[in-house]
């Protein structure tokens, strides 16, 4: 069990997410980075998509009440453990009283706190994320407050192999283009009734995440996208990368709190295999966008299993030579 | 153990002009010679301190800082505590640490950052309190 | 306006089939039928209706995604409406005033004044034709077209419970206090959703809203 002794607002419960109530207007929530939460579960042992602390501000603090093995993943931040420094992406054993403080990122933006066996909270319809809207799941449906108390499934020592860390996605996985952290879009149905121009100035420039962007979706600033001729759409499933284009051009990416539909025009999606990538941007950060075809957003998929797989395979072997 | 490792601890010698090196762990061992004289390592849990010495604990890539952070773990002159991080070993994805067993300071560093080492292999040196 | 379907990629996530022609009760029927068929087929995680057009989640994103929307057109060509017969639900409403901070809006746009309004918007047996935007949230079908107001240019950051709103050709009433980018017309009071129970929506497809007059604000 874990004790929350900081004041940060916004830190919420989240697993891969809920799937399968879309059709009652259930968004699917979850990880922001779901490889940075599948990381940890995979150095702790734990299933993959054991439910963490989300936490997209800093400082952060929390104290131990209890024996508990613990990973911190995703951002890079300034953690120290008892006062002494914490690598990022990094799995220890931690003890009953130790206070554990992450400081504000070098690098990324949202860090995962994943604990012994998951934290433990209830599922809801399938699900430990946190649907903040329906204020359900995750703990009492809500954000983190100072004083509460979070269980692990699994707390004590951990008889696994304990002290060690895995390199970033970002660095394993790094995509660029001009230096500037990109993500490959599919163009989606509304497409072609964009002004050519608007549609060269999407893929050829810098997209700044402003300062209204969070879990709900991520507004940018650039190039406006303006239509052909005004669109009214009927309302329609969306799914989190959705870019959405409401009047004035300034695109909306619909990350995962977002309404599980929405009836503005669509440019395109951000594909699933580089969502983690904008949940780990910054705010006030650019980005930029790589047109790719379905079958390379796949590929992309694919690309991210086999990191999650050679990590893990990693992990079993470090795991036995430790024991020799 | 696969085929692939074998070739890459293989590999791993050739490049670096290690002759040998002995590897067992439940139901594997595994003995490479490149000619010469064997070497025979172990895997011990903690570095070895050596007389003034710190050794790494495996093969791997050494870093000195890590992959995500600007300043290195330790610099010459630091006073180390018993257990702290001086460096990580880089083995494919993973980073394994590489710990001081004992409170001592850092009088020099031998191997830069990002060298390929063997098991074994003095990085850091070390003066003991009196 | 097209006449015939069309299938459009949601990233590598979801296929969108959105069916032709003016927006109405009969096709929606339609997509009901061929969201039960294709909610059933190996690829799909979830059918999730729409306004006349049904999203489809993958499970793992198919490799032959021609076949798959072959399939598609397939059974869209060969389905049946289904009637599903529900419920009817009355609604007090109170229009205007704190309720309605966007009714100038649609004033404004359409012409009418606030009493034609009201009574307009309570005229229809509106079928709930899917849910989605947020937990509970029916979008309905069947407002009559002189209401049509354009979706806000700027949402609207936090709009209460109950909100009742038109949003383009649309109506609908929110389940939970949120972000809106519809048009806020009245006020009503209802719990749409509770996630312990088993559906945990109250309302669902084919069930119908009568909406009443409760107050008019001027």
């Amino acid at each position: 069990m874990i004790e929350i002794l900081s004041a940060t607002a916004l830190a919420t419960v989240q697993d891969f997410g809920r799937f399968g109530s879309l059709g009652y207007g259930v968004g699917t929530s979850g990880a922001m980075d779901h490889l940075a939460l599948a990381l940890g579960n995979l150095l702790l042992g734990n299933p993959e998509d054991a439910a963490a602390i989300e936490i997209p501000l800093f400082p952060f603090e929390v104290r131990l009440l209890q024996d508990c093995a613990f990973a911190v993943t995703g951002a890079a931040c300034d953690a120290t453990l008892d006062g002494q420094p914490l690598p990022p992406n990094w799995v220890c054993q931690g003890r009953e009283g130790q206070v554990l403080n992450l400081g504000y990122p070098t690098s990324g933006s949202r860090a995962y706190l994943c604990l012994a066996g998951g934290v433990d909270v209830p599922a809801v319809l399938g699900s430990r994320s946190t649907q903040l809207r329906g204020e359900f799941g995750g703990l009492d449906g809500r954000a983190l407050q100072q004083g509460d108390r979070l269980g692990a499934l699994r707390p004590g020592i951990s008889p696994l192999p304990l002290d060690f860390g895995v390199l970033a996605p970002s660095l394993a996985l790094a995509l660029h283009v001009d230096g500037v952290p990109a993500m490959r879009v599919l163009p989606a149905a509304e497409y072609e009734r964009f002004q050519q121009a608007s549609r060269a100035a999407f893929w050829a420039g810098e997209w700044k995440i402003t300062t209204q962007s969070n879990r709900y979706g991520y507004r940018m600033e650039g190039e406006p996208l303006l239509p052909v001729a005004p669109m009214e759409i009927r309302s329609h499933g969306i799914v989190p990368g959705v870019i959405q284009v409401p009047h004035g051009g300034q695109p909306i990416i619909q990350m995962r709190d977002a309404q599980p539909s929405g009836g503005y025009p669509k440019f395109g999606s951000v594909i699933e295999a580089d969502l983690w990538r904008l949940g780990q941007a910054p705010i006030g950060s650019k980005v930029r966008f790589i047109e790719c075809s379905y079958d390379q957003a796949v590929e992309a998929l694919e690309s991210n299993r086999r990191y999650l797989r050679e990590v893990g395979r990693l992990v079993d072997l470090h795991r036995e030579g430790v024991k020799a | 153990m696969t085929l692939s490792e074998i070739r890459q601890l293989a590999q791993w010698l050739k490049e670096h002009h290690l002759a040998g090196a002995e590897f067992s762990r439940p139901g594997v061992q595994l003995t490479l010679r490149r000619g010469g004289e064997p070497v025979s390592v172990a895997a011990p849990a903690a570095v070895a301190v050596d007389g003034p010495v710190l050794r790494t604990t495996g093969l791997g890539r050494l870093l000195l800082t890590h992959p995500e952070l600007r300043e290195p773990f330790v610099a010459v002159g630091d006073q180390l505590c018993a257990g702290q991080l001086v460096a990580v070993l880089q083995v494919g994805e993973l980073l394994l640490p590489q710990r001081s067993p004992t409170a001592a300071r850092v009088i020099d560093i031998r191997v830069p950052c990002g060298t390929t080492v063997g098991y074994g292999e003095a990085f850091l040196g070390l003066e003991h309190q009196a | 306006m097209s006449t015939a379907p069309s299938i459009s990629l949601l990233g590598s996530s979801a296929l969108l089939f959105e069916a032709p022609g003016e927006l109405d009760l009969a096709p929606q029927q339609r997509i009901w039928s061929l969201a039960l068929q294709a909610g059933e087929w190996p690829e799909i995680h979830e059918a999730v209706p729409g306004m006349n057009n049904l999203m489809l989640t993958f499970l793992k994103p198919p490799r032959e995604l021609k076949a798959l929307c072959e399939r598609l057109l397939h059974a869209w060509a060969h389905s049946e409406p289904l009637p599903l017969e529900g419920r009817i639900v009355e609604l007090p409403v109170v229009y205007g005033g704190e309720f309605g901070p966007h009714m100038g809006d649609v004033i404004a746009h359409t012409g009418l004044d606030i009493e034609t309004i009201a009574n307009l918007h309570c005229e229809p047996l509106y079928p709930v034709y899917a849910l989605g935007s947020h937990p509970g949230y029916c979008y309905l079908g069947g407002m009559d077209p002189r209401l049509a107001t354009p979706r806000r240019q700027v949402p609207v950051l936090n709009i209460g419970a109950g909100s009742v709103s038109i949003g383009g050709v649309q109506t609908g009433v929110s389940a939970s206090a949120g972000p809106s980018g519809w048009n806020t017309i009245g006020r009503t009071e209802m719990a749409f959703f509770d996630p312990a129970q088993t559906p945990p929506a109250i309302l669902r497809p084919g069930d119908f809203l009568r909406l009443r007059i409760e107050r008019i604000i001027r």
